[in-house]
């Protein structure tokens, strides 16, 4: 016994329904890729992507560098360009400080747009600040020095994230200080 | 061997090549060096800014892919937060 027309019709489209709702059910991490929509990680996933960065960072950084950075709690790099200037990149995130000869003068807010590992970001910072600087201070949002930066809802969203379980990793990461 | 490296949500991800083998005419190090022009091209389209980084040297920005940069490491698009 053959199927009619509309019948095979009302069958492929209640096929179809049925399949769209599965992967609005599922949202299978492939489907979420093919149309850039946010990619969530485990806790797992996140400790593998810091410490593939951490190794990069000691790639990176002179030991000494390292080592101090690791005591300090900041990478300091020189500027290229402006005479008496370096930037303190904080460990592992936070307000970037700029010091005009041994004098704090600025205070800077720069991230990237896609979510990344901490010691990512400081990479970030360190390469944008040797090779793109005058980039860097135009991209900055820039704050005097000494100020704190108010913790905003959408900080507290984001702090909301980094103590869950899963992160949303196009979330683009707060200055928090 | 040279590596170009993107920073992501994973960490990095690497693609490596042997610039001396490409420039002799090598196929399989010729293909690396085209998917790493392709990972770069991409990348900038992306927004992603591109720097050629040597021990002991400070970083340079790069506009265009060099195959014979030892490493090259992308990163995303930056705003000011």
């Amino acid at each position: 016994m053959g199927l009619s027309l509309s019948e095979t019709v009302l069958l492929g489209l209640a096929l179809l329904a049925a399949g769209g709702l599965w992967l609005i059910v599922h949202q299978p991490r492939w489907l979420a890729q093919c149309f850039g929509a946010a990619e969530n990680l485990t806790a797992a996933d996140r400790l593998a992507a810091e410490d593939r960065a951490n190794q990069l960072l000691r790639q990176l950084l002179h030991p000494d560098e390292y080592e101090r950075m690791m005591q300090r709690g900041y990478l300091e790099v020189s500027s290229p360009t402006i005479p008496g200037r370096s930037y303190r990149i904080p460990y592992p995130q936070g307000l970037v400080d700029v010091f005009d000869h041994g004098i704090a003068t600025l205070r800077l807010c720069v991230v990237p747009t896609r979510w990344v590992p901490d010691h990512d970001l400081m990479i970030m910072h360190k390469l944008f600040i040797e090779g793109d600087e005058a980039r860097y201070l135009r991209v900055a949002n820039q704050f005097p020095a000494g100020t704190a930066r108010l913790v905003s809802p959408m900080a507290r969203k984001v702090d909301a994230f980094h103590q869950s379980d899963k992160r949303f990793v196009d979330e683009p990461v707060i200055c928090n200080d | 061997m040279s590596v170009l490296r993107v920073l992501s949500h994973w960490g990095d991800s690497a693609i490596s090549w042997d610039a001396e083998r490409a420039a002799n005419g090598d196929r399989e190090a010729e293909a690396a060096v085209q998917e790493a022009e392709r990972i770069f091209a991409t990348e900038r389209a992306r927004g992603a800014t591109a720097f050629r980084v040597q021990a002991g040297r400070t970083a340079e920005r790069l506009e265009r892919f060099d195959p014979t940069a030892a490493e090259i490491i992308m990163v995303p698009r930056v705003a000011g937060g």
